[in-house]
């Protein structure tokens, strides 16, 4: 494959991102999945960061197959926790930018480099997925009430106006990662990283992203109850601010 | 006296003076002590003498002492509710450190 990349702060005109685009992949209890959303991810980045949370299969020795960072919690810690990990290392190593991807196999690799270059073109600091501007393959309707009911509920909370809360496909600039310190560990990470870019007072832009449901990521991903859990957890913590 | 009085009123005044002695002798946290003393010497005293809480709700002008006595006790719930929630948080920070540390040492 060749690239004609010049650096991180010029337009992708290929299909691979630049070295210094760290995309971080937590991972917990993905072996069946992470390798082929490994490979699809390293056709469109060349750095990738995974970090298995505490998995209890074998999802680390997947990962152990690729060129990937790899990091690994010796417990599960939640979602959030493994993406501030994932983070701290990418800017440890000198990441320009960071973005964050779901070891589930939902996003679309190719999504990455749209939102690169809409940052980079717009100079934005956040660049936010949203299934509702772009596409959702097989989302079940409850889903799409819950994740509107988390858009308004996110809305109400941080006030921020964004059409999709909850997707994990965002990359961000460094600038914008220093300013992310994720203390949420589980799922209310993704209205914790809202807050913060609410208040860093950077700009943010949202990008269309397809999202593929299929029956493992769905059975993985938040039920009912979990998301007014969620909602319980993040009421809780302001109060107790 | 009934003896629900003497039963549980005797059981909180020998709690109090228990958190008494242990004040005196210089066993554990002073301030406990007396938090703790003062706690079950209180509610001896509403034991055996059960019209106080409608002599104490009167003067904040509450109508029934037992009125006053769960504001009091939601009060302390949200009270001791917070202090545990930060104290949970703050151990679970801890923890999460303590785990980050680990994964960026033994990056492969």
């Amino acid at each position: 494959m060749i690239d004609s990349i010049n650096n991180s702060d010029t337009k992708v005109t290929s299909d691979r991102l630049p070295p210094d685009v760290f995309v971080v992949v937590p991972a917990y209890n993905e072996a069946p999945r992470i390798g082929p959303v490994l490979e699809g991810l390293l056709e469109v980045a060349r750095t990738v960061v995974v970090v298995d949370d505490g998995s209890r299969d074998n999802t680390f020795d997947v990962a152990r197959r690729y060129p990937v960072w790899l990091l690994r919690h010796v417990v599960n810690l939640g979602q959030g926790a493994a993406i501030q990990t994932g983070i701290t290392f990418a800017l440890q190593k000198g990441a320009q930018f960071v973005a964050t991807f779901d070891a589930d196999g939902q996003h679309e690799p190719r999504d990455l480099l749209r939102m690169y270059n809409r940052l980079v073109e717009e100079g934005a600091d956040y660049a936010l997925g949203s299934r509702f501007l772009g596409r959702t393959e097989n989302m079940p309707w409850s889903r799409w009430l819950m994740l509107k009911a988390a858009v308004w509920f996110t809305r109400l909370m941080s006030g921020i106006w964004v059409t999709d809360t909850h997707n994990g496909i965002r990359m961000m600039t460094r600038r914008g990662a220093e300013r992310i310190h994720i203390t949420l560990n589980r799922m209310e990470h993704a209205s914790e990283i809202l807050d913060q870019i609410a208040r860093s007072g950077y700009r943010y832009i949202e990008v269309p992203v397809t999202i593929r449901y299929s029956v493992e990521s769905l059975a993985k991903g938040q039920k009912t109850t979990a998301a007014v859990r969620l909602a319980a957890k993040l009421f809780a913590e302001r109060l107790a601010q | 006296m009934t003896l629900f009085q003497w039963t549980f009123g005797t059981l909180c005044a020998l709690v109090a003076l228990r958190h008494v002695i242990r004040i005196v002798r210089g066993d554990g946290s002073r301030l406990a002590g007396i938090f703790w003393g003062l706690l079950w010497a209180g509610a001896a005293v509403t034991i055996f003498r059960p019209g106080v809480t409608g002599e104490l709700a009167a003067l904040f002008g509450i109508g029934r002492g037992a009125d006053l006595v769960m504001y009091l006790a939601v009060l302390a719930g949200i009270v001791v509710t917070r202090y545990f929630y930060s104290r949970m948080r703050r151990l679970e920070n801890l923890l999460t450190e303590v785990v980050r540390d680990i994964a960026l040492k033994q990056v492969q």
